[in-house]
């Protein structure tokens, strides 16, 4: 059920992500919104969700986007699974940490992806990786929020 | 109040199981995307990911649409109802204006039957709403939901010119490639009597920005100036002829060939604000 539910708020996040409204766009970049939603999964719930979130995110967003889907996949399924083994040792489940791994989580996933296909040319992408990390740090409160309500209401039921 | 202290497992017990699971599952989608577009196709993954996230996006686009109005009139409420006042003045005057616009027209249309021009009747146009934008360093697409169902190969434009074509369809929704597109090229020509004929294709970044056309395989020698008009000229049979391109904005001989000429375009589609566009069958 819980993994349901996260398939339905990741396709929700993709779209949201993906027709962000221009006027909230910051020279046009909006947040990484699907990188907040795969911190809070592996954040919430552990390595395996945060593993299925990345692998759904990704197709999903990967799929929309029409690019490669091959770094978007390792990008994303890495982040999951890393934040996930970490949450509880070196990460604490908190709104605050949340905001600051996807702040730090935004330019790696990023990198990962520029590995696997290089943009024509470093300033758009330093630019774009730039304004995106901390936008999405912000969008990550009440993204965090969701899947964490999310998380306690299932794993509470099953 | 107490809170619940959390236990977590050690890091062998985590099921590394499902992780490697999902690891293989992730190739697998990785090795039937290339395949797919090797053959020039989408892959059953990408084909999901369009059918599960495109409604969604036209249900947010509408759900935007209705916030910004309910925002705008709890704003400017009383500018709002002048505004409406002065815009009901508006469109009486433009009724009346359609009325003498109708004549024409259908003396027009008895003017080109009479000159035997029927074949250059425009074709059947429907509106479609932009609802997602696409652009990575070579491939510029964007999302369309129409009011009926699209096919690929269905023509695009704006008012102002030609946008691009349907590659992918799924009921009213679909991709379409932009002329910006590096995979796109349109059989073009000089709107002039006996104007030259080429290709437009995107220009590289180098030329001058991220949203010029060039036209080239011009014949050597061709006459193209800059101010000219460039509009498709139907060969090839992708797009209709007479939609109208770009304008010449800088011409230069070709670095291989000098006698060989490559014309660069500002397209009059304006691709940065495509919110609302024009969809026509390729054969209509």
């Amino acid at each position: 059920m819980l993994y349901i539910a996260y398939t339905i708020l990741l396709v929700l996040t993709v779209g949201i992500q993906r027709t962000w409204p221009g006027w909230l766009l910051i020279r046009d970049q909006g947040p990484e919104v699907v990188v907040a939603a795969v911190v809070s999964i592996g954040l919430s719930a552990g390595p395996v969700a945060g593993c299925f979130g990345g692998l759904v995110g990704a197709l999903l967003l990967g799929g929309v986007e029409g690019g490669w889907l091959g770094g978007t996949l390792v990008a994303y399924m890495g982040l999951g699974v890393a934040v996930g083994v970490m949450r509880g040792t070196l990460l604490a489940e908190r709104m605050l940490v949340a905001v600051l791994v996807v702040l730090v989580a935004v330019p790696l996933v990023e990198l990962v992806r520029m590995l696997f296909s290089a943009p024509p040319s470093p300033t758009p992408w330093l630019l774009k990786t730039a304004i995106a990390a901390p936008y999405s740090a912000i969008v990550a409160v009440p993204v965090y929020a969701g899947f964490r309500a999310v998380t306690n209401l299932l794993e509470a039921e099953e | 109040m107490s809170r619940v202290r959390r236990t977590y497992p050690p890091r062998y017990e985590y099921g590394w199981g499902p992780i490697a699971l999902m690891a293989v599952v992730a190739i697998a989608v990785t090795v039937a995307q290339h395949r797919a577009r090797n053959g020039g196709d989408l892959s059953l993954p990408e084909r999901a990911a369009h059918a599960a996230v495109w409604p969604v996006q036209s249900a947010l686009v509408r759900g935007g649409d209705v916030l910004e109005d309910v925002a705008t009139a709890a704003w400017r409420g009383r500018a709002l109802v002048r505004e409406n006042q002065e815009l009901r003045r508006r469109v009486a005057e433009l009724e009346a204006e359609k009325l003498w616009m109708k004549t024409y027209y259908h003396e027009n249309r008895d003017l080109k039957r009479k000159l035997g021009w029927d074949g250059l009747e425009s074709p059947d146009w429907t509106a479609a709403r932009v609802i997602d934008w696409a652009s990575g360093p070579q491939r510029k697409s964007i999302t369309i939901e129409a009011n009926r169902e699209l096919e690929p190969g269905n023509i695009v434009k704006t008012d102002a010119g030609l946008v691009g074509r349907v590659i992918e369809a799924e009921g009213r929704r679909g991709e379409v490639i932009l002329l910006l597109d590096a995979r796109s090229a349109v059989a073009a020509k000089i709107l002039r009597a006996d104007g030259d004929h080429g290709m437009v294709y995107p220009a590289p970044e180098a030329a001058g920005g991220e949203q010029v056309l060039m036209l080239s395989k011009l014949r050597p020698g061709a006459d193209v100036r800059v101010g000219d008009a460039v509009i498709s000229s139907g060969l090839g049979g992708v797009y209709p002829k007479g939609l109208p391109i770009g304008v010449v904005e800088r011409v230069e001989s070709s670095p291989v060939e000098a006698v060989s000429i490559i014309a660069y375009l500002r397209p009059y589609a304006d691709f940065d604000h495509l919110n609302f566009v024009r969809v026509a069958r390729k054969g209509e």
